[in-house]
């Protein structure tokens, strides 16, 4: 029986972790020390508290395991397993990006940073704002300014039929339109949104009338689809 | 430093606190839609001083629009890619006339213009790609020429808020090249200050072979009409006659055109991003990519480009081409093309005199042009007999 070798690893809380060397060294960080030979006895990791210290070496050793040539893992399941084990709260997948920052294991660096980005992508500042405890610093003024500036940024398009007759128009005033309203409430703004039964003329009309109800929205206490919305949310109709 | 123990359950803590801004710019640097970045702008002030300094950025066009709407007739539809406006190109007649309708008209893409701001009054020269529209001159309603709800925002429009961006890719709609369902044509062209190399895969019909399921005999030529059995590479004689060469031509001339088309629309964009690595203009069919790396994009900004006089798009210089052409051509995963061709094209006076053995070896760059399945159709073509041609300057 050929030893392995192994170091060992201590979190900031104390915690003792022996892995093999080949396992570690997924660390930069830590392949650095042993190179140096500094790592005769446990390596210290103040910055790293033992729960989010097994995580990473649980990374680490999948990691380690598929990149032999040998290994059956394939790419597919490798995968799966990087979506299940980054099924985490907020906190701790804030803490191993930190973690993988400081220990510079760049697959989960990655594959963490990837997963906040994809979490941001799809939502509103608001939405955003509220996931992550972001306190809004703007002014009223300055965020009136940059909304304007970064305007293209929050409109959807409603495409007519087939041809690129398209209309961009404000979130607000698509949600007035119960039908787009679902469709942007599952996400579906990214592309362009084709209206199949409604013609250019009509579509038009609708959307001037949403405006109207829109600005009107303030002092109105329940808003009141008109005939041209029913129109739509009709899809005999047009 | 910063504290990295657990926090309590319901802290409500800004998360991005503990992240250093070098990490929360690797984030943003992940999420590279450019109105998801516009979106985050929004969101404090930290954000919106970082984004500006991302190094990724995808922009999706939503349409494209022609430089020769008529403002009268687009009262209610703002954007619209005229296909009624045919007879206005002299390209498309040209093209008509050569090709009897087997390519829908080139027309959208030969007018794709340059970004030009449109006027917010009642001036219809909206051109170029557009992003999306904005909805603020709206007011007091009516049709008239800002349309509807709209006024129009070009990439490059999109794009002057952020300073350092290495990896640019923009994302057309679709495919400039009007093709019948069923026929393939794909092609990869990476320009410099002109065209350096394009690489063009196409198939009359693109099928998956009913008997592969069970065939793993290819020695039978059951049922499949000119089996490999008798191909020895040479394109057939009836290829000639039948209006396959005319096609092939067609498809060669189109997807330069479009090359040089979106070439020549990249030049505000390349010339006011002077930290690009790399750009790529691709499309949401696959139809066509554009590639310009760093040397490239350079060249450009140092050599400009000539433009063709006829349309706006850049001067194409006379070409080598080499093709190849299989009949019938079964990919490994059980894809089949027929009258399959690919068709590698160089200008003239950048190769080496042709059949030149180097030039003739030099294939690898025709063969990884294309991702899989295409990939293995072209490695696959281009062990077969090899034909030259040239072309010139257009």
């Amino acid at each position: 029986m050929s030893s392995v070798k192994k170091v060992t690893l201590k979190s900031s809380d104390g915690e003792i972790f022996e892995v093999e060397e080949t396992v570690a060294m997924e660390s930069q960080t830590i392949k650095g020390l042993i190179e140096d030979d500094c790592a005769d006895n446990a390596i210290p990791l103040p910055n790293v508290t033992g729960h989010i210290l097994s995580l990473v070496i649980q990374y680490c050793k999948e990691h380690t395991s598929s990149s032999d040539s040998n290994s059956s893992k394939s790419n597919e399941k490798l995968k799966a397993w990087d979506t299940q084990f980054i099924n985490v709260d907020l906190n701790v997948l804030f803490d191993l990006i930190m973690a993988a920052n400081y220990l510079n294991v760049k697959g989960l660096l990655d594959l963490t940073c990837q997963t906040v980005a994809d979490m941001i992508k799809e939502k509103t500042p608001e939405q955003i704002r509220a996931m992550f405890n972001i306190v809004n610093d703007f002014t009223p003024e300055e965020e009136e300014e940059v909304r304007r500036e970064n305007a293209w940024a929050f409109e959807i398009s409603l495409k007519n039929n087939n041809v690129v007759d398209t209309f961009e128009v404000e979130e607000s005033m698509a949600k007035e339109l119960q039908t787009i309203k679902n469709m942007i409430e599952d996400n579906y703004t990214d592309s362009v949104i084709p209206l199949h039964n409604v013609t250019s003329d009509i579509l038009e009309l609708v959307i001037e009338d949403c405006k109207k109800h829109v600005e009107a929205a303030e002092s109105e206490s329940e808003p009141s689809y008109s005939l041209a919305s029913k129109l739509i949310d009709d899809p005999l109709k047009a | 430093m910063s504290d990295l123990t657990l926090s309590e359950p319901q802290s409500h803590i800004d998360h991005f606190d503990r992240l250093p801004d070098s990490i929360l710019l690797l984030i943003f640097n992940r999420i590279g839609d450019v109105k998801a970045l516009g979106r985050c702008c929004v969101v404090s002030r930290r954000f919106h001083s970082l984004v500006p300094q991302v190094d990724n950025v995808v922009v999706r066009v939503d349409c494209v629009i022609s430089d020769d709407d008529s403002s009268s007739s687009s009262l209610s539809s703002p954007a619209i890619s005229s296909s009624s406006d045919k007879s206005r190109n002299p390209f498309s007649n040209l093209f008509r006339f050569v090709i009897g309708g087997i390519v829908k008209p080139l027309q959208l893409f030969t007018q794709l213009l340059s970004p030009k701001r449109p006027a917010s009054s009642s001036s219809s020269a909206s051109s170029g790609l557009l992003l999306s529209e904005d909805s603020d001159a709206e007011h007091g309603g009516g049709g008239g020429g800002s349309g509807g709800a709209v006024t129009h925002h070009s990439p490059t429009q999109v794009l002057k808020n952020f300073n350092e961006i290495r990896f640019l890719r923009i994302e057309l709609p679709s495919g400039e090249l009007g093709i019948e369902d069923g026929v393939l044509l794909k092609w990869r062209a990476d320009f410099g200050s002109t065209l350096d190399d394009c690489v063009i895969l196409g198939a009359s019909a693109v099928f998956r072979s009913p008997a592969y399921a069970a065939a793993a005999d290819a020695a039978a030529a059951c049922g499949t009409g000119t089996g490999t059995g008798e191909d020895n590479g040479s394109i057939p004689e009836s290829f000639y006659t039948n209006g396959g060469l005319k096609l092939r031509v067609v498809w060669t001339i189109s997807s330069l055109i479009a090359a040089s088309a979106r070439h020549y629309l990249l030049q505000p964009i390349i010339s006011e991003h002077k930290t690009l690595d790399n750009l790529v203009l691709t499309d949401a069919d696959g139809q066509g990519v554009l590639c310009m790396n760093r040397e490239q994009l350079e060249e450009l900004r140092v050599k400009p480009l000539s433009a063709s006089s006829a349309s706006k798009r850049t001067q194409v210089p006379a070409l080598n081409m080499r093709l190849w052409y299989a009949p019938h051509l079964e990919l490994p995963d059980g894809m089949v093309l027929k009258g399959a061709t690919l068709v590698a094209i160089r200008p003239s006076d950048q190769s080496v005199p042709a059949m030149s053995k180097k030039e003739v070896s030099d294939v690898s760059w025709v063969s990884t042009a294309f991702e899989e399945p295409y990939g293995t159709a072209a490695k696959m073509l281009v062990k077969r007999r090899t034909y030259c041609l040239e072309m010139n300057s257009f």
